[in-house]
């Protein structure tokens, strides 16, 4: 992108003062070289959030933000539902709740090393990953409901996992407000057995070796030690909520010019948040929060039954589980004042600060710990949420790598065979279904995701803990 | 004796125009004077004569009087003291009651030249009334000479006639004559205008007096009007000299109209069909020729098909030649794509819109024609060559539809773009479905084992192309399975279609990535400068 359309703040801090339509300025997280590399429809889409009702603040870019739909991905915005605040389906993405969890396995990388090979095979043949797989349950409607109710909490009372795992999740597991009601026979139809599956695309399973600490007192609190290896999961709402992302965003097109709402892109269709068309989507998304909750929660219990087989003994407890893909209601001091305001985060982590109420009580004191997921045979990384950042961007950072290039231009330029061998010769036991699926997702059509956390971290959004780099990638 | 040229060759000599037949008025001779003098005696119920070089029409002065209804209840009297200005007072307009003498001096009592030049039809008389015909020659006359009015004493005179029952009288031949030759005039909506304004319209024809003030709906009708429409329709009919037979279709196609119950107005479903009744009724009534007559009843039954010929299954579009009779007829096929365009031209703004439908039909039957039936039934027990022939028509006619047919994959940087390019909508939509399962597999490497069905709608047609996909993207989830063959039938903004498929199989497909949505980034459906359609988006995976 051109520079000279920003104001420069800071080092990674870069503004855009309102002009046109725009009821609030736009600001970007990212060091030179990211924002240079960033594609223009991430200034386009950016400005044109700022433009949406009763936005508060500013719209918010992180260092890995890229071309989305409507959203860039990496974006964040606030919206007050008094001031004629919206919610838009656009603004939280296909993929509701997407996120990433990551768990100890209290291993050591040489304990590992020999159990490689079976691990990635055991791994491979026990999670469902990829185009037409199905998963562990197949849910009736009463079950269905339930389980878009009660998320994670709902996988643990039928026996995937601990409650203790409840409170290492955003939401204490499962999110309330969700309304099964709002959730069509499609979206649920899509999803009846889809439950504990990966998906594909950029989702993966990965063994993780914790290479570096870069914050020795949150690593301490999060019991992270170099040589050790850890477990991480990215995945989402499945079919659900894609089902339901598609649903409202046309219901959303064709209803806003009833509202008074100009789309300057149809991709940020939005409804007033409190309309009947904006409390349906908000119970509809909140129940597909549920069912990613629920699905990562079941895909760690198959982890953990592999675990057991191959390892006995061995106990995998959760670190930390982060949804990327989200609104949610939260208050904020905006201008001295706190304010309950629904935060979109399109690509983005929560990363609430020391102090934050809602953290879990052995956590509150240090921040919430963030992960970072990388691309396929990369780096992944632990920040944990600062006090600056609850100044911020609401309390957000960045959630990934972003891709550089097109999914096109990386079968063009990789072949899945290859790269799977390459990657082996560095030590990345690589499994899928599909060797195009892992030639689209080749490390070099990422982003550095180092640069990424770095540009957060410096702008003090996220604090950086650790490193952990990959030993086995489980990929859909 | 004395002769004079009367009527229309001396008003089109006045006008200007071109005079083709000469009618003659020979005052102060008997018949018997006539025969001596060489003319030939004709008519029945005049004393007319030709002329034994020119065979020119010389008839003798005459009056008329009425006794009873109808134009054949008149007393004729004709005589050597018969006046030229008697005779001319018998004619019904004072345009055409006027005479030129040998010397080419114009003899005009009734104000033939003021009316000329002030453009009115005016009566001579109240001898108007006598004849009902009258009031359909006027009529004609309207549509010849287009920018005439009808004096306002005339149109009260003509009500009279329609208001006493006079114009119930008319014999049907005699109807019919007068529209077909009002038809083939310059501007025939005229005609039934000035039918309309005396009320003769809802007396002759209630089938298009009905349609008038019947609504259309605005999106496919800007004129809105039903009985506005038909009267563009045979204006353009006219305008383009179709013949008498796409005239006649072109007035009556939408008849069925004219009987939706209002309370379904402004949508006419199954119009077509009340249309055929109609016009098979009134082709039967006033004695319409079997040429005229079928093409109409083909034009009402499937105009609505040849305008949406584009999204037909191939098979409906042999069933459509066939029943047009086009194998057989190629001619009447030729007028029924006349009609069908005239119907389409007929709207406000229309005029220049791209209609490619009949060039598809054309092309379509082009394609089937190419099938030897002959050959095929010795292929086949007889009890088969029927549907024989008409499936290979039908695969003739699909091979033929998806020409210049492909998809592409166009880059996003997250995602996937996928585009579908064809000769029509529904092709391209079919294309771009086929461009979304290449996203995950090799098309070609899936079985048409299972047929889906699937049915959207939206409200414009790129709203249509995300909701088409993601059902598709729906069915694949759902079902685990795979299409590699898709047939889409659009009407409107509703689509149906076909999806064929088989279940995911990992180790035949190799799948790449799974799709989660289609989205309306980059989302275009439009026609190119090819002419063809284009549709495309990117799919999230």
């Amino acid at each position: 992108m051109n520079l000279a359309q920003f104001k420069q703040v800071s080092e990674v801090e870069w503004k855009i003062a309102p002009f046109g339509k725009m009821r609030v300025p736009a600001v970007i997280f990212a060091d030179q070289a990211l924002i240079r590399d960033m594609d223009d429809k991430v200034f386009e889409q950016l400005t044109n959030v700022a433009t949406l009702p009763g936005i508060v603040q500013a719209a918010y870019a992180m260092p890995d933000a890229h071309w989305g739909y409507g959203f860039p991905i990496g974006g964040v915005a606030a919206f007050d539902a008094d001031a004629g605040g919206v919610v838009s389906a656009g603004g939280v993405g296909f993929d509701i709740s997407c996120g990433v969890r990551t768990l100890h396995t209290g291993l050591r990388a040489d304990e590992v090393a020999p159990l490689k090979q079976r691990l990635a095979d055991r791994l491979f043949a026990r999670i469902p990953a990829g185009v037409g797989s199905t998963g562990p349950l197949r849910l009736n409607a009463n079950e269905m409901d339930a389980m878009l109710r009660g998320g994670a909490r709902w996988a643990v009372e039928h026996g995937y996992g601990s409650a203790a795992d409840l409170d290492r999740i955003e939401e204490h597991g499962y999110m309330a407000g969700a309304e099964p009601d709002q959730v069509s026979d499609q979206a649920k139809r899509r999803q009846r057995d889809e439950i504990g599956t990966l998906g594909s695309g950029n989702h993966y399973l990965e063994l993780q070796e914790i290479v570096e600490i870069h914050d020795t007192k949150a690593a301490d609190r999060f019991r992270l030690r170099v040589g050790e290896v850890v477990v991480s999961i990215h995945c989402g709402s499945r079919g659900l909520g894609h089902q339901i992302g598609t649903e409202f965003l046309k219901q959303m097109v064709i209803a806003a010019p009833g509202y008074g709402i100009e789309l300057p892109d149809r991709e940020l269709a939005c409804a007033p948040i409190n309309s009947s068309l904006g409390q349906a989507y908000l119970g509809a998304m909140r129940a597909a929060i549920n069912c990613a909750l629920a699905n990562r929660q079941v895909i760690t219990h198959l982890t953990r039954q592999v675990f057991a087989d191959l390892l006995p003994g061995t106990h995998l407890t959760l670190i930390y589980d982060v949804s990327h893909n989200t609104c949610k209601l939260e208050s904020h001091t905006v201008d001295g004042q706190s304010r309950r305001l629904y935060v979109h985060r399109k690509g983005a982590t929560r990363a609430f600060g020391p102090g934050y109420p809602a953290l879990p009580n052995e956590l509150r004191d240090i921040g919430q710990p963030v992960l970072i997921g990388g691309s396929m045979g990369t780096a992944s990384y632990i920040l944990v949420g600062t006090e600056t950042g609850m100044t911020r961007a609401f309390s957000s950072a960045c959630h990934g790598a972003g891709r550089a290039m097109s999914r096109h231009q990386a079968t063009r330029q990789w072949h899945g065979r290859t790269l799977m061998d390459e990657l082996a010769g560095q030590g990345v036991l690589i499994r899928s279904p599909s060797l195009r699926g892992v030639a689209e997702e080749a490390p070099g059509a990422y982003k550095d995701v180092g640069a990424v956390v770095e540009a957060a971290d410096r702008a003090g959004l996220a604090c950086k803990v650790a490193r952990l780099k990959p030993l086995v990638c489980i990929k859909g | 004796m004395k002769t004079y040229i009367v009527g229309g060759a001396v008003r089109d000599r006045l006008l200007g125009l071109p005079v083709a037949d000469r009618d003659h008025v020979v005052v102060g001779a008997t018949p018997d004077a006539m025969v001596a003098l060489g003319y030939q005696p004709v008519g029945k119920d005049f004393p007319v004569f030709l002329h034994p070089k020119t065979h020119e029409e010389y008839a003798l002065a005459r009056t008329e009087r009425k006794s009873g209804h109808g134009y054949k209840g008149f007393k004729v009297y004709a005589a050597p003291e018969v006046t030229l200005e008697e005779d001319l007072r018998r004619r019904d307009l004072t345009i055409n009651a006027m005479a030129e003498d040998a010397a080419g001096a114009l003899v005009d009592p009734y104000g033939g030249q003021r009316d000329l030049a002030a453009k009115i039809f005016r009566h001579v008389s109240e001898a108007f009334a006598e004849d009902p015909v009258r009031i359909l020659r006027l009529a004609r006359f309207a549509a010849r000479f287009t920018d005439f009015v009808v004096a306002p004493e005339t149109n009260a005179l003509m009500r009279q006639m329609v208001d006493n029952g006079e114009i119930d009288a008319l014999v049907p031949e005699r109807v019919w004559q007068e529209i077909a030759r009002g038809l083939m005039e310059a501007q025939p909506s005229r005609m039934f205008q000035v039918l309309r304004d005396c009320g003769a319209l809802a007396r002759l024809f209630p089938e298009i007096d009905r349609l008038f003030g019947v609504p259309q709906p605005p999106q496919h009708h800007p004129e809105i009007d039903a009985g506005v429409h038909v009267m563009l329709v045979v204006d353009w009919a006219a305008r383009q000299g179709m013949s008498l037979p796409v005239r006649f279709a072109a007035l009556t196609h939408d008849l069925g109209k004219g009987v939706t119950p209002p309370e379904l107005w402004p949508r006419h479903h199954g119009h077509e069909a009340r249309s055929v009744e109609l016009v098979r009724a009134l082709s039967e009534r006033i004695r319409v020729p079997a040429d005229c007559r079928d093409l109409a009843v083909a034009v009402a039954r499937d105009h609505g098909n040849a305008h949406r010929a584009l999204e037909l299954r191939p098979g409906t579009v042999v069933e459509l030649l066939e029943r047009v009779d086009a194998f057989r007829r190629p001619e009447r096929f030729e007028a029924f794509l006349q009609a069908c365009e005239c119907d389409f031209r007929g709207r406000p703004g229309y005029e220049d819109k791209p209609f490619p439908e009949p060039d598809y039909l054309r092309q379509a039957l082009q394609a089937a024609q190419t099938i030897d039936a002959a050959e095929v039934a010795r292929s086949v027990e007889p009890a088969r060559i029927r549907e024989a022939i008409f499936q290979a028509r039908t695969r003739a006619v699909a091979a033929s539809r998806s020409q210049g047919a492909h998809w592409e994959h166009f880059p996003h940087q997250a995602d996937m773009g996928v585009r579908g390019i064809g000769p029509t909508l529904a092709a391209a939509f079919e294309q771009t479905a086929l461009a979304m399962t290449a996203v995950v597999t090799d098309p070609s490497g899936v079985a048409a084992n299972e047929a889906v069905d699937i049915r959207c709608e939206a409200p414009d047609d790129e709203l249509l192309l995300v909701d088409w996909l993601n059902a598709l993207i729906l069915e694949m989830a759902a079902r685990r399975m795979l299409f590699g063959r898709f047939e889409v039938r659009l009407d409107g903004h509703h689509l149906h279609a076909t999806a064929w498929g088989e279940p995911v199989d990992l180790d035949k497909h190799r799948p790449a990535v799974e799709i989660k949505g289609a989205t309306y980034t980059e989302l275009r459906v439009r026609k190119n400068d090819a002419g063809q359609w284009l549709a495309q988006c990117v799919v999230d995976v």
